[in-house]
């Protein structure tokens, strides 16, 4: 599997793609999926209880890489983000995640209607949610394929920036999120992070196995350097300098 | 689902209560869901469920689901008992939407993974189906013993890549 600029990139109908661009803060990823309408889509986290299939290839300059699971596989994640497409498309509560930044393997998962289930925690407890990055690999996980190791992650001091910036974006009355969700989103944070290029590169690494951190992490540095190389031949800002602002775009952050 | 809890919500709880106490009444609740999941087109309005309440008709409630239950048992296999069955995603859908009809209706118990023949199934519609039903394989009655048996189907179809087809489902 690698990954080329989505402008250029040819998906065929029973693909099932991972999608990269340049958010606010680091880097975004969702899906690319063939929908009932003909034409591949953009499936993603985009932020706090936000969901949403848009048009693929997305407006920020993207580069995509097709999973390389078999077919059975591929058809298998491909009725899941179905699944869950149809209820964002509905803008059913039910595909309202959280946005949540704890890595714990029962952070939650999707029913087979495509409905978040938070995981079991006592009464009052708020849930933790996904992050972009943990939406794609959860989905995955829930169909038997696991992307990566996340037990295997690891804390880095630059991502207690990042919980900051995070946090600060979720104060924006435009995300939604209550005081005390940012309150658990912030005393959540244990330092681990899965970034989203990291999934990219356990994807392009993916060998029958889930990846850890540090191929992954290695990984993710190449997917990164392809990103800015992608849209300097597009003729867009180098992914690495873009400078759009919250108040100039879509509250869409890049987790 | 969603249908259905709207309707639950909207039903007279103390009218649901059965005979037997609060372990059946899930039961009961079941047979509820059943009838408003649009699954089994042919059971009984959900006025006439609702309305019974003695031993016998609680008796035949369960009689309803459980023949209900019993085409939802077959759905799934159709296509994994076929080993000419088309590998497209309208075929695998199908085999998938079996799996989860089944666990929606009666619970992932319900989905009795045993006794398929390696010689007579379809390995990659029996991977569809474990796959679809990965979330719950603790609970599938013989989930690990079928995941085996697609194996050896795979092998015996001559699939190009059986670790590929079956990777993640240990």
């Amino acid at each position: 599997m690698s990954f080329e600029c989505a402008a250029t990139a040819h998906l065929g109908p029973d693909d099932v793609a991972l999608v990269v661009h340049q958010g606010h803060i680091g880097r975004h990823i969702g899906f690319a999926v063939f929908t009932d309408k003909g034409k591949h889509e953009f499936l993603h986290l985009a932020f706090h209880k936000r969901v949403t299939f848009e048009d693929y290839p997305p407006k920020a300059c993207s580069i995509v890489g097709k999973l390389p699971f078999d077919r059975v596989g591929l058809f298998s994640l491909k009725k899941a983000l179905w699944k869950i497409g149809k209820k964002a498309q509905q803008k059913s509560p039910a595909i309202s995640i959280p946005f949540g930044v704890s890595i714990d393997t029962k952070k939650g998962s999707f029913n087979k209607d495509g409905v978040y289930k938070t995981p079991e925690r006592a009464p009052g407890v708020q849930a933790d949610g996904l992050t972009c990055a943990t939406f794609v690999t959860e989905i995955c996980r829930g169909v038997g394929l696991k992307l990566v190791e996340d037990s295997d992650w690891h804390v880095r001091a630059e991502d207690s920036v990042w919980i900051d910036q995070i946090c600060d974006m979720l104060r924006d009355p435009r995300a939604g999120a209550e005081a005390d969700h940012i309150a658990h989103v912030k005393a959540s944070f244990t330092g681990v992070r899965i970034r989203p290029e990291e999934v990219a590169g356990a994807a392009t690494l993916w060998n029958k196995l889930p990846l850890k951190c540090l191929p992954a992490e290695a990984e993710g540095l190449n997917i990164i350097d392809k990103l800015v190389e992608c849209c300097a031949k597009a003729d867009h800002a180098p992914a690495a300098m873009v400078t759009t602002t919250i108040e100039q775009t879509e509250l869409t952050e890049s987790m | 689902m969603l249908s259905a809890q709207t309707r639950f919500d909207v039903i007279n709880v103390q009218t649901l209560q059965s005979p037997f106490g609060s372990e059946t009444f899930s039961d009961y609740r079941d047979v509820i869901r059943l009838a408003s999941s649009g699954l089994c087109q042919w059971i009984n309005p959900i006025n006439s469920l609702i309305s019974v309440s003695d031993a016998a008709g609680w008796q035949q409630q369960k009689v309803i689901k459980e023949n209900s239950l019993t085409p939802l048992r077959n759905a799934w296999r159709k296509h994994v008992v076929d080993v000419t069955a088309p590998i497209n995603f309208e075929h695998i859908g199908e085999t998938i939407d079996g799996v989860y009809n089944l666990i929606e209706i009666g619970g992932p118990g319900e989905l009795d993974m045993s006794g398929l023949d390696s010689q007579a199934t379809n390995g990659e519609h029996l991977v569809a189906a474990l796959r679809a039903a990965y979330r719950w394989r603790n609970e599938v009655p013989s989930w690990s013993e079928a995941r085996d048996v697609a194996r050896c189907a795979l092998l015996r179809e001559r699939h190009a890549d059986v670790e590929l087809c079956l990777a993640g489902l240990e």
